[in-house]
């Protein structure tokens, strides 16, 4: 079976972007490309996935071949992949399986969304569209209320109260102040924090991530490939992807993401490894309780114990076993709801390649994880990656 | 269609003289005597009754007659004299198939947010006591925000759930009806995990559950749909709940002004007013606060 590795990894600064969706989506790209060590030329890519939700629905059909056209891709195979916050981990995942199936050598993966341009009401429209429309939405439910029922419940069934949330924030704000790409880079204090404005009973402002506008792109090449265009790439060891019931009410708990829980059995088996030997996760902290859950469904801690992770500070930066959301995560770097599992991939790429900001290097990290779930968690792609072809 | 208008309602005050006893049911004030079931909203401005933010002549009706089957009363034909009440919602929710001109029951829409059904041909109904003062200008804005919401140049910024995708799931949505396969399945499924297809809802859920969790939406956080109406109401409040059957559900709170939800509390299921569409009211059921 061939091999995958990362050759290239590039993104827009997320947040409010002047530019539209052509103009972010070929920054992303060319920073991508850049960053290839040697020899590549974008007439060397055979095939592209573009994960976007496509908010505000501008350009919602052909997206992808609008953006390759004007990214000197133009006439390859392309398609826009959707599954939510989620789409382009599914990217990711669709452009690993064209390597490994044999029908294509080099890969781009990426992802877009332009989500500040829209009037308010817009904005909560597409918001809340990934959702269940029929039954949630009209309950009430967009995802910071769909979250808020996880947190309440979690609190309620385990040692863990709105403190532990607070300490997941404050630590992704300290991780993302130093991320020359992340949307909100400021520190926030723990008592800021605490007092944030209520948004969605328990969840405050501070728990909540930005809505973004930004782009992410990576490219893939198949193991026989590699060496034309680097000596020193990113291996993709695996790729893990599940689905779930869209509707809260429809799974048997709302304190754990089933979704996560088989798309990480999936990839830790296919890559011989345990959650012991991830070095640095990048995981989908849209909400902070969502942090807290995915430290417990990714196996960094048991399950009732992601408060007390939180709380000791456990996924801090070179302080802890596993540093988690090294890149300020969703609530700092920013959740530009199509490019976040690409982007997710991008930190990872840097980090194991040590070219990110040195004074946030996770040390000696040798083997990353992202985690790139859609909605309430429906859907969840995991990818693990290593300095090393065989982990 | 709307029929019998010369059925005869009057509503008169008797001044401190008490002619119904009144009862509490499902968030409204009810009376009965075997020939005359009256219902009226518990709410009042400045002395005069009226409607609270969710409900209307259609959400008090559908009240009644489920307080009439809960006493054991049948109806099998009805008719109406009021132009407010959506009958196709009532038809689903009541499963009276059957509103003509000469229907048994007499369905009456009272002025001042009440509403009786009797086999009589007019009825006489006193204004009931202890209503609740609300504020008015909160009254007056949440009116004038229906108004606008309801209004057909109104483009609900929600969701799009079309008339036949919310006529197909209004007997599931109103009535509580669920599939059974080793246990209750609600909302409605297609196809089992062997790939068969479900059968239709036959088992109607009991209408008290329990709170398993909620959250309180800021308007800022609410769902486009309520983004006129939620400001005026400081947001909108929503539970997850268990039902006895096993299955859950989430739902609006309504009448929570003066409770505070918490995990283990009991709730009833009522209907009311969810939000309006294309000129559309959207009726579906919420959670009241039991204990």
């Amino acid at each position: 079976m061939v091999d995958v590795a990362i050759i290239g990894a590039g993104q827009t600064k997320y947040g409010n972007h002047s530019s539209g969706l052509k103009g972010m989506w070929a920054e992303a790209a060319k920073n991508a490309f850049d960053s290839v060590d040697q020899n590549f030329h974008p007439n060397r890519i055979d095939e592209a996935f573009i994960g976007s939700v496509a908010f505000g629905g501008s350009q919602l059909g052909n997206t992808a071949a609008l953006l390759t056209e004007h990214s000197a891709m133009k006439g390859i195979s392309v398609r826009r992949v959707e599954n939510a916050c989620a789409s382009s981990g599914f990217a990711l995942r669709d452009a690993w399986m064209a390597i490994k199936s044999g029908q294509a050598d080099v890969v781009v993966a990426g992802g877009i969304e332009k989500m500040n341009d829209l009037t308010p009401e817009r904005k909560r429209f597409w918001l809340g569209v990934s959702g269940d429309t029929e039954w949630e939405r009209l309950a009430g439910l967009t995802f910071p209320g769909t979250y808020a029922l996880m947190a309440r419940r979690y609190f309620h069934e385990f040692d863990s109260n709105h403190d532990d949330l607070v300490n997941i924030s404050v630590k992704n704000h300290m991780h993302g102040f130093e991320n020359q790409q992340a949307h909100l880079r400021k520190e926030v204090s723990f008592e800021k924090a605490k007092g944030g404005f209520m948004v969605a009973d328990p969840l405050t402002l501070y728990d909540c991530c930005p809505t973004s506008d930004g782009a992410s792109c990576v490219v893939l090449a198949a193991d026989h490939v590699v060496k034309e265009f680097t000596d020193d790439p990113l291996w993709l060891l695996s790729s893990g992807a599940a689905s779930d019931n869209l509707a809260l009410h429809d799974r048997p708990s709302i304190t754990q993401l089933m979704a996560t829980q088989k798309a990480a059995q999936s990839a830790y088996t296919m890559a011989g490894l345990s959650p012991a030997d991830i070095d640095l996760a990048e995981v989908h902290d849209c909400f902070t309780i969502a942090e807290l859950l995915a430290t417990e469904d990714l196996g960094f801690a048991s399950r009732g114990e992601g408060g007390k992770f939180a709380r000791q500070g456990l996924g801090k930066r070179n302080e802890g076993e596993v540093c988690i959301n090294p890149s300020g995560g969703l609530k700092s770097k920013g959740h530009p709801l199509g490019a976040t599992g690409t982007g997710q991939a991008v930190e990872v790429f840097k980090q194991l390649k040590g070219t990110v900001e040195p004074s946030r290097l996770v040390r000696d990290a040798e083997i990353g994880l992202t985690h790139n779930v859609g909605g309430s968690g429906a859907t969840c792609a995991v990818h693990i990656f290593g300095r090393e072809r065989n982990a | 269609m709307l029929v019998a208008p010369e059925q005869l309602a009057l509503y008169i005050f008797l001044g401190e003289k008490e002619m119904l006893e009144y009862s509490d049911w499902q968030g409204y004030k009810v009376s009965f005597d075997g020939e005359l079931f009256h219902i009226c909203s518990p709410w009042q401005v400045k002395g005069v009754p009226v409607f609270g933010p969710d409900s209307d002549y259609t959400t008090l009706a559908l009240s009644l007659i489920d307080l009439m089957k809960s006493n054991k009363v049948l109806i099998d034909t009805l008719s109406s004299n009021g132009s407010d009440i959506d009958l196709q919602v009532l038809k689903v929710a009541t499963g009276i198939e059957e509103i003509s001109e000469d229907g048994e029951w007499k369905l009456f829409c009272h002025e001042f947010a009440s509403l009786s059904i009797s086999k009589k041909s007019e009825v006489t109904i006193s204004k009931p006591r202890d209503l609740t003062e609300i504020d008015s200008d909160k009254y007056e804005q949440i009116n004038l925000a229906w108004e606008t919401e309801t209004a057909l140049v109104n483009v609900s910024q929600g969701a799009y759930i079309s008339s036949q995708q919310y006529n197909e799931s209004l007997n599931s949505r109103l009535n509580l009806m669920a599939q059974f396969e080793d246990k209750a399945i609600w909302p409605p499924r297609q196809l089992n995990n062997d790939g068969s297809i479900i059968d239709e809802p036959e088992i109607k859920l009991k209408k008290t559950c329990l709170i398993e969790s909620w959250t309180k939406l800021s308007a800022a956080g609410a769902p486009s749909e309520f983004s006129i109406r939620a400001p005026i109401l400081d947001g909108i409040s929503t539970a997850y709940v268990l039902f006895s059957e096993g299955t859950r559900g989430v739902f609006l709170l309504t009448d929570d002004e003066k409770s505070t939800p918490a995990i283990g509390l009991s709730g009833e299921i009522v209907i009311r007013r969810i939000y309006s569409q294309e000129g559309e009211m959207r009726y579906g059921t919420k959670v009241r606060i039991l204990n």
